[in-house]
């Protein structure tokens, strides 16, 4: 009987993706809608004055998405993210040279994860820059999505020293509240994320109390603010 | 060990079972993936078929009047309906052809639709002669069958200085406009919309027109309430226009064909003829402009970037790569509306490449003309007409502001599509320089000029160093431009020069640094030898809001000069859900005579609806 079942699946499944490619490649397309794709215009960078961080967060090129200013996404593309320089850079696959993608032209990209295959979602956000009054395009990625929803900054900060260079992974997290205002901070604290929520503080502060909540990880942050979101 | 047990009967018949179930599997693992393949290989097919091969897109325009003067305006609202006469809201470009007897083009444009519904106007030329015009209106879709199934209608048009309108000599009757079009069999496919007349005149009383009265004195205020009585809609938006014009004589009520006709005789669905691809596809997005680039002995040449571009203030680029049939395709967003469009072409050994661009207005008239017959009583109204639009105009220059209601569309801001240049250079604000080589010593050091090349290459200030690739150069945002040319441009003629100063990558192109130059003199074009260029127009007519004339309660100071409207109000967007009503207010004119409330309008489900009201103005 099981195997009854799974030949039936087979069936469709071989149906479902026969479907999809012939409908790809059926000669009753004049044209390959490819040409229609947006083109992107990115930057050459010198990558040798950029240091390849071993430590660094999504050093290596992987496939993605790009999701564009006007919605339209481009996928497949072999693209990495540079925490040193807050850049998408994206190359061809001939080329080894890699350009940084114009931000303006962006809301985000999805990336693939070479070790679990899944996609970390980055968003571009106007971020308005701590004691200034300045603000500036900055990829966020997206941890909680929600009534509140939670971003972390994946910046890698140089510190040039006089015989070596070190690179220190700085992460800053961002909450972004219903009412569209942001709070961003770096440290781990049960007080400072209840205190961002006065209407639910009590609530949150009993919550943690009766689960022993630790609040010591970014998992712990995350797991904290989807409590905020289903309460 | 229990295996042991079974006997050897028992053992022979588990063993068979077994066989069959595996054989069974097998069949049916194979026949499943037959079906799915078949299956599969059908709903392609079929897919592909319903999507564009052999559904026929319609189109239906409405005018608000069917007589004209030369150089007034053609108020113009329609829809577009797909194969099952539904408003086909994926369709946004429509085109309209205005042709004269003798089939020469007047007039060639395309509209914006927004969903589905044509909203424009026309200005007639000056300079048209007397006669019958044809008014013609197609999608891109449409184009891939023949060309009968265009939507027509015929309008005639007096020259404003044609005193004697000798060519209206004859009172036959005006021919029907689909005399000559043979109906292909349809397949019926969803035949609601061809609804018994008994129906039609439900959906009709469904919709009321009322005015507060039914002769009105000159320059009163007029007041229609539209209401949507019954729920006969079940919840569909209804697309609705007013058009408050002269009443049209009896004699002319047949120059077009009404909607409820036109949508039964014209098929649904069309067999395939022999084109085995199909090469106008739908413009679901945005107007798309495609054609061929061939040798001068006629191959096409395939895999070749072909490049877009515009004169604006604002670098453009595009770009796409031929097929193998030699052919290119652009996507035209609203930025390049009403903009000639150039395309180059890399043509190295000059003159060899052509490029042919696939003219959407190339269609031919299916029917017999028929010009010199118009009835002989339509020459007072054509000859009153004449005297009302030199009024009109008099009155223009007086400055009569009609109160129209003016929407901004929003626009979608475009950059460069290089970015920002990282330097800005107004040689204006140094001493003079007599050609670009001595610019390019003096106030341009990140610039290099090869004499013998005579090509500038650009400092990419990345690496720090000058690369050996030529610079993407642009005159006035054009690319390509004659080197040639601009080396004997100096300060006095470059009003400002840009530089992007980094290895750039847009789409798949390598640009090495960009040069671009603004001329004081605009529009200049300096086309390089090296490639091949055509320029292609690009017209889109205007969008045309509701118009309404003065408003007399306010503007009592123009009281004096005359005002001889004879559309009193156009309306192409008037919106109603079930059981809501809108009021609609107006002036009229100075102009005594009867007037013709019609209201047109189509549901979002295909239902067709109409009606209409007298008014008089009376002295």
């Amino acid at each position: 009987m099981k195997l009854i079942l799974l030949s039936c699946i087979l069936g469709l499944t071989v149906e479902n993706l026969l479907a999809q490619d012939s409908i790809c490649n059926s000669k009753y397309y004049p044209i390959n809608y490819k040409v229609f794709e947006p083109k992107l215009l990115s930057i050459g960078v010198n990558e040798k004055t950029l240091p390849l961080p071993k430590n660094a967060y999504y050093s290596y090129w992987g496939t993605g998405e790009i999701i564009l200013s006007n919605g339209e996404k481009l996928i497949n593309k072999i693209i990495r993210y540079d925490g040193v320089t807050d850049n998408l850079l994206i190359r061809a696959e001939d080329s080894n040279e890699g350009t940084a993608i114009v931000k303006t032209q962006l809301k985000g990209f999805d990336i693939k994860l070479q070790k679990t295959n899944k996609y970390l979602h980055f968003i571009l956000l106007n971020y308005k820059i701590p004691l200034s009054n300045n603000y500036e395009l900055k990829y966020f990625q997206l941890l909680v999505s929600g009534n509140a929803s939670l971003y972390a900054s994946r910046k890698i900060e140089r510190f040039d020293g006089e015989h070596s260079v070190e690179l220190r992974n700085r992460y800053t997290y961002l909450i972004i509240k219903e009412d569209g205002s942001m709070v961003n901070f770096e440290n781990y604290s049960k007080r400072y994320i209840s205190n961002q929520f006065p209407n639910k503080k009590r609530i949150l502060r009993q919550l943690f109390r009766k689960l022993n909540f630790q609040l010591n990880s970014e998992e712990s942050l995350i797991k904290a603010i989807e409590l905020y979101n289903v309460l | 060990m229990n295996y042991f047990k079974i006997n050897s009967k028992s053992f022979k018949h588990l063993y068979e079972i077994k066989i069959c179930r595996h054989i069974l599997m097998v069949i049916l693992f194979a026949n499943f993936t037959c079906i799915s393949l078949n299956a599969n290989s059908l709903s392609t097919k079929t897919k592909v078929d319903d999507c564009y091969y052999s559904k026929l897109q319609k189109i239906y325009l409405n005018t608000n009047k069917n007589t004209y003067i030369s150089g007034e305006e053609i108020y113009i609202n329609g829809y577009v309906l797909n194969a099952s006469n539904i408003p086909d809201t994926t369709c946004k470009i429509a085109y309209i052809e205005f042709v004269n007897a003798s089939n020469q083009k007047i007039y060639t444009s395309s509209i914006n639709l927004k969903n589905s519904i044509i909203n424009s106007k026309i200005t007639l030329p000056d300079t048209l002669s007397t006669g019958y015009y044809w008014l013609k209106a197609f999608t891109n879709q449409m184009r891939n069958f023949d060309h009968k199934y265009f939507f027509s209608t015929k309008i005639i048009i007096a020259n404003q200085s044609d005193e004697q309108l000798e060519k209206l000599i004859s009172s036959e009757n005006i021919p029907n406009i689909f005399e000559n079009i043979n109906i292909t069999k349809t397949n019926g496919i969803n035949d609601e919309s061809l609804k018994n007349d008994d129906e039609e005149t439900k959906m009709n009383k469904s919709i009321v027109i009322q005015c507060n009265n039914k002769i009105f004195k000159q320059r009163q205020k007029v007041v229609i309430k539209i209401s949507l009585k019954n729920t006969i809609l079940k919840g569909n938006i209804l697309n609705l226009s007013l058009n408050v014009s002269q009443k049209k004589i009896d004699e002319l009520q047949n120059l077009t064909i009404p909607i409820e006709q036109y949508l039964k005789k014209t098929p649904n669905i069309i067999s395939p003829t022999s084109k085995s691809v199909l090469n106008y596809l739908p413009e679901n997005k945005f107007k798309i402009i495609s054609g061929y680039i061939y040798s001068k002995s006629g191959i096409p040449i395939i895999n070749r970037y072909v490049y877009l571009s515009t004169i604006d203030t604002l670098a453009n680029l595009k770009y796409c790569m031929t097929d193998l049939n030699g052919r290119y395709f652009f996507e035209l967003e609203k930025f390049y509306d009403n903009k000639p469009i150039i395309l180059q072409i890399k043509d190295e050994n000059q003159e060899s490449i052509k490029i042919e661009d696939d003219d959407k207005y190339n269609g031919e008239l299916p029917y017999r003309t028929s010009y010199e017959y118009i009835p002989f009583n339509i020459k007072a109204l054509l000859k009153n007409s004449q005297k009302i639009t030199l009024a009109n105009k008099i009155n223009k220059t007086f400055n009569i502001e009609s109160v129209n209601s003016v929407k901004i569309e929003p626009y979608t801001v475009i950059n460069n599509f290089y970015g920002n240049p990282n330097i800005t250079i107004y040689p204006a604000d140094y001493d003079e320089m007599i050609d670009f080589k001595e610019m390019t010593r003096n106030i341009l050091p990140y610039v290099y000029w090869n004499n013998n090349k005579n090509i500038a290459s650009v400092l990419d200030f990345e690496k720090n160093k000058i690369p050996n690739n030529e610079a993407f150069t642009l005159l006035n945002n054009i690319p390509f431009p004659d080197p040639a040319f601009i080396s004997k441009l100096g300060t006095k003629q470059i009003k400002k020069v840009e530089l992007k100063t980094n290895y750039i990558v847009y789409g798949d192109l390598n640009l090495y640094g960009i040069l671009s130059l603004t001329t004081n003199q605009k529009n200049i074009i300096a086309f390089n030898k090296a490639y091949a260029n055509i320029t292609i127009p690009n017209q889109v007519s205007d969008k045309i809001f509701t118009q309404k004339g003065p408003d007399y309660e306010t503007n009592n100071n123009k009281i004096d000069v005359s005002d001889l409207r004879q559309t009193l109000y156009w309306n192409p967007d008037i919106k109603l859900n079930t059981g809501s009503s809108t009021i609609v207010e107006f002036y009229t004119s100075d102009l005594q005579t009867e007037y013709s409330a019609e209201l047109k309008g189509i549901c979002s489900n295909g239902t067709i609806i109409s009606n209409n009201i007298t008014i008089s103005v009376i002295q």
